[in-house]
C-alpha cells in the first residue's frame, strides 16, 4: 500500500502537540459551560451539553499523564467518537487541521501512539498521534 | 441551643414526616403495579369536568397543569384537546408529593396578565382506581405563589366553589400552612419557582421511567435527589454540635450527621455549623441515614434520566443527568455514594490531610536494574512527579516507612523479597494501606495477574506492552484518589 498523508486535528496540550484523525472527529467547539461533576477525578472536566446531548469534556494532559498544572485555561475542546460513545479533549488552544505525513493508509494505522514530524505556520512540530482506544483505557466504569 | 420541648417537637415532626414518606413511597411502588394494567377514562368524562371547572370559576381558562408520571401520559391524549385553549404545556405552577404519587393535576383559573401571582381555582387529579385511571374535580382556594407559566395570572375565582368534593378532593394535609416552627417543620410541598420541563438526551441511553426526584441546590448549581431514598425533608434546621461526629440534627430521637451538600460534592468548602438555619433533606444511604444542608428546595420534579457515559468513572456521586428546556444539566445524584462519602468525613475515618494538588506527586520507584529505574524516572520526572528510587523490596519499604510516598511502582520479579510481598507489606501495614501501588512485570500469563492483583496492587503493566502514555495515565490516575 502506497503512503499517504492522513489528515488529522492537532490538539495543543500542555506545551506540546498531539493529534486526533479527523476520522474520528466530530467537531471542535469553543467551551463556554461546563456542568462540574462531582467526585470523578482530575481527569475529567465536567459535562458539555451539545444540542441535547451530554458529552463528558476531559482533561487531555491529566489522560495523558502529562503535569496538569501546566495546562492553560481550557477555551476549546474536539469531540470525538471512541467506542464506548463520544467524548470532548480540552485543549489549550485552537485546533488546527492538518494533513500527517508519512502515514500509511488509514487502515494500516497504528494501534500505539506514534510520532510524526510535521510542518505548520512555518514551524516543524512534533505529533504524537493519538489512538482513541488507548487514549481512554484506563478511564471508565465497569 | 434548643429546649428539650423544642426537641421533643421536632421529633415528633420528623416522625410524622417520616411516616407520611413511607406511606407516599408504598403507595407509589403500589401504583406502578397497577399502572400496568390500568386504563384511561374516557376523553369525554374528562372535558365534560374541565366544562364544569371553568362554568365554577366562572369561565376562567387553564393556566397550567402539572404533567406528572404515567397517569399523565395515560390522559395526554385526553389534555391534547384543550391545547388549543391556554395550556401551558408540561410546566407545573404547584407540585407536591402528593401529585407525584396522583400523577395529574391541572389547574384552572383566570388569567391575568403583568401581576404576580396565580389563584389556583380548581384542578383536575388523576388517580387510580381499580383498574381505571379516574379523574377527580378538586375545586381550589389556595394561593399559589410563582410566575404563570403562560406570563400572565391566575384571578381569584368569581364565583363560589360549589362542586361535590370526593374524599380524595379533600383539603390534604401537604397543602396547609407550615407551622410556627418552620425550623423543625418537615414538608413535602414545595412551591415551584420556575417550571423547568425536562427532556432525555436524545442520543443517550435514558430509562424512559421517570424518576421522582426532589430538585435542591447547593453551591449555587441544581442537583435532582431521587424520591425514593429521601427519608425526610426540613425546610429549615438547626444543627446541635457537640458530637465526636461533628454537627447533627435530631431525627426520631436520634442524632443524624449533617454535612453540607456543596461540600461533599466538592463545589464548595463551607461547613454545617450550629449557625445554618437552611433547608435540609436526610438521605438513606446503603448503611446510614445523613442530613445534607442545601441553600433552596426548589421542588419536585418526575424526570426522565439519561445514563452517564461509560467513559466516566464509577462509582461516582451522580448517577445520571436530565437537560433542561434551556439546555443546562441537572445532575441526578447517587444517594448511596453520596451519603457514604458524607459518613466517611464525618466519622473522621482516616484523618487525612487535604490533598494538596500543587505539590508534586512523590513517587517511588523500585527496580534492580538501574536502565529501568531511570526509564521510569525519566518519564514520571516529565510527568511533574518527585521521583525516589530502590534497589530491592527490603530497602523500598523502609524507605516508604521513613517517609511515605503517594504511589509506590515496582517491579514484581526484585531479588529477595519480591514486589508481590512487599505489596502485601504495604496492605498490611494499617498506616500504608491506603498506598496506590503499581506492579510492573514481564509475566502475562492470567494467574500473574491474578496474583498481583490478589496481593493488592492497583494496576498491574506488562513491562514489554508499557508505553509512555498508558504509565503516566495509570500513575495520573491513581494519585487523582492520593490522600
Amino acid at each position: 500500500m502506497s503512503a499517504q498523508a492522513v489528515p488529522v486535528v492537532l490538539l495543543p496540550v500542555a506545551g506540546g502537540w498531539y493529534a486526533v484523525e479527523v476520522a474520528v472527529t466530530r467537531e471542535v467547539v469553543a467551551v463556554s459551560a461546563v456542568t462540574a461533576l462531582p467526585g470523578a477525578g482530575d481527569e475529567v472536566v465536567g459535562l458539555l451539553s451539545l444540542r441535547g446531548e451530554v458529552v463528558p469534556l476531559f482533561q487531555t494532559a491529566a489522560l495523558l499523564g502529562l503535569d496538569v498544572r501546566a495546562v492553560d485555561l481550557t477555551a476549546y475542546a474536539v469531540v470525538v467518537q471512541t467506542g464506548r460513545g463520544p467524548a470532548a479533549l480540552a485543549v489549550d488552544g485552537l485546533p488546527e487541521a492538518v494533513a500527517l505525513p508519512g502515514v500509511t493508509g488509514r487502515g494500516d494505522l497504528p494501534s500505539e501512539d506514534t510520532r510524526h514530524i510535521v510542518e505548520a505556520h512555518g514551524e516543524v512540530r512534533t505529533v504524537t498521534l493519538l489512538n482513541m482506544e488507548r487514549l481512554f483505557r484506563t478511564v471508565g466504569g465497569t | 441551643m434548643s429546649t428539650p420541648r423544642e426537641q421533643r417537637q421536632r421529633n415528633l415532626y420528623a416522625e410524622e414526616a417520616e411516616a407520611r414518606l413511607t406511606r407516599l413511597s408504598e403507595a407509589a411502588l403500589g401504583m406502578q403495579a397497577d399502572l400496568r394494567r390500568a386504563q384511561p377514562p374516557d376523553p369525554g368524562v374528562v372535558e365534560g369536568m374541565l366544562r364544569e371547572a371553568r362554568t365554577i370559576t366562572g369561565g376562567a381558562s387553564v393556566v397550567g397543569f402539572t404533567h406528572v408520571g404515567e397517569v399523565a401520559r395515560a390522559l395526554e391524549a385526553v389534555l391534547g384537546s384543550l391545547r388549543g385553549e391556554r395550556v401551558a404545556g408540561t410546566g407545573s405552577v404547584v407540585h407536591t408529593v402528593l401529585a407525584a404519587v396522583e400523577g395529574l393535576r391541572v389547574l384552572l383559573g383566570a388569567a391575568v396578565r403583568g401581576q404576580e401571582h396565580a389563584v389556583q381555582a380548581a384542578s383536575l387529579t388523576a388517580r387510580i382506581r381499580g383498574r381505571h385511571i379516574s379523574p377527580t374535580l378538586v375545586p381550589h382556594q389556595v394561593v399559589a405563589a410563582g410566575p404563570d407559566p403562560l406570563g400572565g395570572r391566575a384571578d381569584q375565582p368569581k364565583r363560589p366553589v360549589s362542586a361535590p368534593l370526593s374524599p380524595a378532593a379533600q383539603p390534604r394535609p401537604a397543602q396547609r400552612a407550615p407551622a410556627e416552627n418552620a425550623a423543625s417543620v418537615p414538608t413535602p410541598v414545595a412551591a415551584e419557582a420556575v417550571p423547568v420541563p425536562v427532556a432525555a438526551s436524545p442520543a443517550s441511553r435514558a430509562d424512559v421511567s421517570p424518576l421522582p426526584c426532589l430538585v435542591v441546590a447547593a453551591g449555587g448549581q441544581r442537583y435532582a435527589v431521587p424520591l425514593q431514598q429521601i427519608a425526610l425533608v426540613l425546610p429549615a434546621v438547626a444543627p446541635v454540635s457537640g458530637s465526636h461526629r461533628g454537627p447533627a440534627i435530631w431525627v426520631e430521637g436520634e442524632p443524624v450527621s449533617i454535612s453540607d451538600l456543596a461540600t461533599v460534592l466538592g463545589n464548595a468548602s463551607s461547613q454545617v455549623g450550629s449557625a445554618h438555619e437552611g433547608p435540609a433533606v436526610v438521605l438513606r444511604g446503603l448503611e446510614a441515614r445523613h442530613a445534607f444542608a442545601v441553600e433552596e428546595l426548589v421542588g419536585l420534579r418526575d424526570l426522565v434520566v439519561a445514563s452517564l457515559s461509560p467513559l466516566l468513572p464509577r462509582p461516582g456521586c451522580v448517577s445520571g443527568t436530565v437537560i433542561s428546556s434551556d439546555g443546562g444539566l441537572l445532575l441526578v445524584l447517587d444517594p448511596d455514594v453520596v451519603v457514604e462519602r458524607a459518613e466517611r468525613s464525618a466519622h473522621g475515618a482516616p484523618e487525612q490531610a487535604a490533598p494538596d494538588r500543587h505539590r508534586p506527586a512523590r513517587v517511588l520507584v523500585v527496580d534492580n536494574a538501574r536502565v529501568a529505574r531511570e526509564v521510569h524516572r525519566s518519564v514520571l520526572a516529565g510527568a511533574g512527579h518527585e521521583v525516589k528510587i530502590a534497589a530491592t523490596g527490603a530497602e523500598a519499604l523502609a524507605a516508604i516507612r521513613r517517609s511515605r510516598p503517594d504511589l509506590l511502582l515496582t517491579d514484581a520479579d526484585l531479588p529477595g523479597m519480591d514486589g508481590l510481598e512487599l505489596t502485601r507489606a504495604v496492605r498490611a501495614d494499617p498506616d500504608l494501606a491506603g498506598l496506590p501501588v503499581v506492579l510492573l512485570t514481564a509475566r502475562a500469563a492470567a494467574a500473574d495477574r491474578q496474583a498481583g492483583l490478589e496481593a493488592g496492587a492497583d494496576a498491574y503493566l506488562l513491562k514489554g506492552a508499557i508505553d509512555v502514555v498508558e504509565l503516566r495515565a495509570t500513575v495520573t490516575r491513581l494519585l487523582g484518589h492520593r490522600p
